[in-house]
């Protein structure tokens, strides 16, 4: 049986492209290496249509893939050493096509997030609520607002791709989808845990402030700007808390 | 799977300089107030080692002052106001950034470099 | 082949009964954080202060009379005492954040690297104090 993604022919391509991608099969290879294919390239070709013709020739090489119109945050992978969504990026000459660095590689370009999943039920960014039935209303203006800064996040994983501080397997600074999703999940009417209180043990004082998560971020959210405001926060209630003006 | 091993800071710059997908801006502000930082430190404890010929006696102490008055060692002094420069204003947009988050953190990148560079030019007539 | 996000019960557990998982390894990190940027705040006064009394404070070359004069101001002695030990707490501090960014050392744990810059810092400020006193007598 012969897979297909079925991208439609492409009769008069406009030039012949290079790709080259990082392959591995846990069954027979020890180690990662580079694998170079020619794709027939027209206008406005992605990352993603590039790997679909490639499937229908045969090379089947493995990604993850979903609604291709970068909203469900599936295709995340290293294009030229950044982290970009495979099925929002061009293909241009000479692309070198990487899984993320930091999980643990499955096969050619998949990688596990096991840990991040972990991490999201540790964390808990759902709002932690004590009284499920009480009654909340938010104005348009607020949703609007939480719009532009936080609940347009799709979890692709870019910006923890980009961050350079949590790149440490064992660094305790969670990262900045962490951070902006426990901003957002304080933000929530109904969220009653203290999320000043997780964000400050969970590194936002490791944050540099560099703005990489804001360059790779698909959707254009500033995860730095967050931090910086739960940093602000932080540092506004430990003071309060010091003067004995409440527990917050 | 495999055991994977993680990339360093630094390749991850360099890869991605070179594959041509320059970081932004700030990234190379972060390196740089790094850098900068580093300098300043030797700096310092280089100052504190010339200093230190106090201990053996005041002669020398003068000796040594006025051998730094050579225009090699002002214009030294000169890349030195430079590099404290950049350290300064970058760490200044930094604190700026952490009290008002919502401030164009690029923009204000970008005139932290040229005021350090153009600061830098005023104090010329300074030193010479 | 891996079961991704599979069920961890220990963890789900912990979660469950405090909230969250009480780990909190940055507990050096806002003071490490804090320390910067409050040192680097006053720094930036001190540091002026420093650079316009040597170039401008005096019409004299720099020599030990001058400033053994110039130290007898209370002024002075706070501004150039403020500036050794400020700045010697923001390049230590600075020099560990540079350490934890580069992920040297960090196998064996953060404490160890703290306390590690802690006594060189010391050892450094007494070093530095020695010397400034050297300036304090005729």
């Amino acid at each position: 049986m012969t897979l297909t993604c079925y991208i439609p022919p492409i009769d008069k391509p406009e030039a012949i492209y290079t790709v080259h991608i990082q392959r591995f099969d846990p069954e027979k290879d020890q180690t990662p290496y580079w694998e170079s294919r020619e794709v027939p390239f027209v206008q406005t070709m992605t990352v993603m249509e590039a790997l679909e013709y490639l499937w229908d020739q045969g090379e089947y090489i493995a990604f993850r893939a979903n609604c291709r119109e970068f909203t469900c945050g599936s295709c995340a992978m290293l294009i030229n050493g950044k982290a970009q969504l495979a099925c929002d990026t061009l293909l241009e000459d000479n692309m070198h096509l990487e899984p993320l660095s930091r999980y643990p590689l499955i096969k050619d370009l998949v990688v596990d997030t096991g840990e991040v999943i972990e991490k999201i039920k540790t964390l808990r960014y759902w709002p932690e609520t004590n009284d499920r039935e009480q009654q909340y209303t938010v104005s348009k203006e607020t949703m609007d607002g939480y719009h532009k800064i936080y609940t347009r996040c799709i979890e692709c994983y870019c910006c923890l791709e980009a961050c350079p501080t949590s790149s440490f397997e064992k660094s305790q600074f969670d990262g900045p989808m962490h951070l902006l999703q426990i901003a957002r999940a304080g933000a929530h009417p109904l969220n009653s845990m203290n999320r000043i209180k997780q964000a400050s043990e969970r590194g936002i004082w490791s944050c540099v402030s560099c703005f990489e998560c804001a360059n790779a971020c698909p959707m254009n959210l500033s995860p730095g700007e967050v931090i910086a405001e739960l940093r602000k926060k932080a540092i506004k209630s430990a003071v309060l808390k010091f003067i004995g003006m409440g527990q917050r | 799977m495999t055991q994977h091993k993680r990339k360093g800071v630094i390749q991850r710059f360099t890869t991605r300089t070179l594959r041509g997908r320059p970081l932004g801006f700030e990234a190379y502000m972060w390196a740089a107030q790094r850098i900068t930082g580093v300098i300043i430190f030797g700096f310092l404890m280089y100052h504190l080692y010339t200093l230190s010929v106090i201990f053996e006696s005041k002669a020398a102490f003068d000796q040594v002052m006025k051998r730094f008055q050579r225009p090699l060692i002002r214009f030294g002094e000169l890349l030195l106001v430079w590099v404290i420069l950049v350290h300064a204003l970058n760490g200044l947009r930094l604190i700026l950034l952490n009290l008002f988050p919502g401030l164009n953190h690029k923009r204000l990148a970008y005139y932290a470099s040229g005021a350090s560079l153009i600061l830098s030019l005023c104090s010329i007539p300074v030193f010479f | 082949m891996t079961v991704i996000g599979g069920n961890n019960p220990s963890q789900d557990d912990k979660a469950a009964e405090g909230g969250y998982i009480e780990e909190s390894p940055q507990r050096i990190g806002i003071w490490g954080w804090l320390g910067l940027y409050l040192t680097g705040a006053v720094l930036l006064f001190l540091l002026l202060a420093h650079i316009l009394l040597v170039h401008y404070g005096s019409s004299q070359p720099v020599s030990f009379q001058r400033t053994l004069s110039s130290l007898q101001s209370p002024f002075v002695r706070f501004v150039e005492l403020g500036l050794l030990l400020i700045a010697f707490i923001h390049g230590f501090t600075g020099l560990r954040r540079i350490l934890l960014d580069l992920e040297i050392f960090q196998k064996r744990g953060n404490v160890l690297l703290t306390t590690g810059f802690v006594v060189t810092g010391l050892i450094f400020s007494i070093w530095g104090v020695f010397i400034f006193s050297a300036f304090l007598r005729p």
